[in-house]
């Protein structure tokens, strides 16, 4: 059992290291993309009209990356009310009814994302020409990711130490 | 109007909050149960997460964010304080002046209370404490005055703001936080002067042109950032999003190749410092897609509103009303969450009653502010405690002629709109 736990402990380490330097990565497409639109239409009176797709684009997939980080963080916003109201040992289970009710919402992420990146293969973005799926897949791929990080943080013994 | 679905989703959500779930994923949770409940089809679920975030203006946010973290730790926050010292440094409680006017420096580039605190107040308190300054006072003073950067622009809750209100002019909304921002600022000053006199707290060196002037040359290049931002938007060179872009590479430009207090190395740690903040931030925004198509499909506000309105037509009443609510939840949710959620519900009413949007947002903004301040959930109380290693129940006991002087400014930009909208008005 131990070994299962330091297995998804050490996986999620490694998706988590991949998430930071991707969101790192887009992070600094998305500051350049708009960039490169506002020195466009300065200078050349003319911005490319990719800029702002990837520029969104990049921002969605962001959204739902940094998502999962956060969940793995434990760091999202939360109402704390119930460390003033119940014990220690209460609070804990409720944590961990937290991460059970995160679970089931990734698990819809997944279902529902990948019926969404089917209905929209077929649509394309307009400026770029990518397909539509490429915006909707953040969903799935964050509901697999989010999966991960949830079910590795309910199961890191040091995290409800 | 479906009451069964309006309960389901209401209860669920509170269950979801009070229980501890991320505020975020109660919304999505809560959603999620009342789309299946109503037998929609579970697909809007993605459709509107994507379409919740999927807005060229929400770019600016982490642009903002991002600016914010670059200049906070580059040693902007020495050189603000040294011109702050340089123009009000002179007066009685000199560095409690210094602290509230470096708040309006600093927070209008970083937009954020909580780095105002972290990054002034890990200086300032320890100075203030050293001469003299009780240092419960200083604390207080440095969280106070903190909020004074969520009103002046550029603050990336405004955007929040705009886009939970259908899509508001962010110029309009900059311009309008100015001016309570300022009203905040010159509040506080005059109370801690009051406070000062009464404790005999000490004055600063007497006041220096030459002083001014030499901060001044130091402070040009990242004051610039926040000229950048405003002129640009405001003159209709820039959008929000662009404006906040260049920033972004202009902070850097200071950072790094200016001020070179600390090495490019340092800046993989920065972005990394951008994404937690935006981790946070992000979500709530693409969950208020969806907890707000599901609020909209179920007509709440329109039901809030008549109940509100059916009770009373009173404008006062109703004011008061709104602002105790977004007080209450200032307390016990964080600044973001209370946006997304109330922006849709009780814009309607308050505009109903002939009050601006532009001018809600100041009112939204400042309860918000307040609420970061407040037990028994308030970011920067909790950044203030750990700077300064006082308790929360003694920072509180402090606090409390604060919060009165908050309240008054509070209730002037409720009742006066032309504190809000004046250069709105005059200039846009």
């Amino acid at each position: 059992m131990n070994s299962v736990n330091s297995g998804i402990q050490k996986i999620s380490r490694g998706i988590y290291f991949a998430i930071e330097v991707i969101a790192k990565l887009i992070f600094i497409v998305m500051v350049f993309s708009v960039s490169i639109a506002v020195v466009g239409r300065l200078v050349f009176s003319k911005s490319p009209s990719w800029t702002e797709e990837i520029g969104i684009l990049s921002l969605v997939w962001l959204c739902f990356l940094t998502a999962a980080m956060g969940v793995r963080d434990g760091s999202h916003m939360r109402m704390s009310i119930i460390e003033y109201v119940f014990n220690e040992k209460i609070c804990l289970i409720l944590h961990k009814i937290a991460y059970v009710v995160l679970i089931a919402i990734y698990l819809v992420f997944i279902v529902v994302g990948f019926d969404a990146v089917q209905m929209m293969s077929r649509s394309i973005l307009p400026a770029t020409r990518l397909p539509m799926s490429t915006m909707y897949g953040s969903i799935f791929i964050t509901g697999i990711l989010g999966l991960i990080m949830a079910i590795a943080r309910l199961t890191d013994k040091e995290c409800w130490n | 109007m479906d009451t069964q679905a309006i309960l389901i989703l209401l209860g669920s959500f509170a269950v979801l909050i009070v229980g501890g779930i991320h505020i975020a994923y109660a919304m999505i949770g809560s959603a999620i149960l009342t789309i299946l409940f109503s037998k929609i089809s579970l697909i809007v679920v993605v459709t509107t997460l994507i379409d919740g975030i999927n807005g060229f203006t929400f770019l600016a946010i982490p642009f903002f964010v991002l600016a914010g973290e670059i200049m906070a730790q580059g040693g902007i926050s020495d050189r603000l304080i040294k011109l702050s010292n340089a123009l009000v440094g002179w007066m009685r409680g000199g560095l409690a002046m210094v602290n509230i006017v470096a708040s309006v420096f600093f927070g209008g580039i970083s937009g954020s209370a909580t780095a105002d605190t972290a990054s002034l107040g890990s200086i300032l308190i320890p100075m203030m404490k050293k001469n003299g300054y009780d240092v419960e006072f200083s604390t207080a003073v440095t969280m106070a005055s903190s909020i004074e950067g969520l009103l002046i622009p550029p603050s990336h809750n405004m955007i929040i703001y705009a886009m939970a209100a259908g899509g508001l002019s962010i110029g309009k909304l900059f311009l309008g936080g100015l001016v309570p921002g300022l009203f905040l600022a010159l509040s506080l000053m005059i109370f801690s002067l009051f406070i000062s006199i009464r404790r005999k707290y000490p004055k600063g060196d007497p006041f220096s042109i030459k002083e001014v002037l030499i901060s001044f040359k130091e402070s040009i290049w990242a004051l610039m950032t926040v000229l950048i931002v405003i002129f640009g938007v405001i003159s209709g060179v820039f959008t929000a999003t662009e404006s906040a872009a260049i920033a972004t590479l202009w902070a850097f430009f200071v950072t790094f190749f200016v001020y070179k207090e600390i090495r490019i190395q340092a800046f993989g740690g920065i972005l990394k410092k951008a994404l937690r903040v935006l981790a946070n931030i992000l979500i709530l925004i693409a969950a208020a897609g969806t907890f707000g198509f599901v609020v909209a499909y179920l007509q709440i506000p329109t039901f809030i509103s008549q109940a509100i309105l059916g009770l009373t037509t009173n404008k006062i009443a109703i004011l008061l009303l709104v602002n105790l609510v977004l007080l209450m939840l200032g307390m016990i949710m964080g600044m973001a969450s209370i946006i997304v959620i109330m922006t849709p519900i009780l814009l309607p009413i308050v505009t109903q009653l002939g009050v601006d949007p532009i001018q809600f947002g100041a009112i939204m903004i400042l309860n918000c502010g307040i609420g970061l301040i407040t037990p028994p959930v308030g970011g920067v109380l909790f950044v203030g405690s750990g700077i300064s290693g006082v308790k929360i129940e003694r920072l509180t006991k402090e606090m409390l002629p604060f919060y009165l002087v908050l309240l008054i400014v509070l209730l002037v930009v409720t009742f006066v709109p032309q504190v809000t909208m004046f250069f709105p008005n005059l200039i846009m």
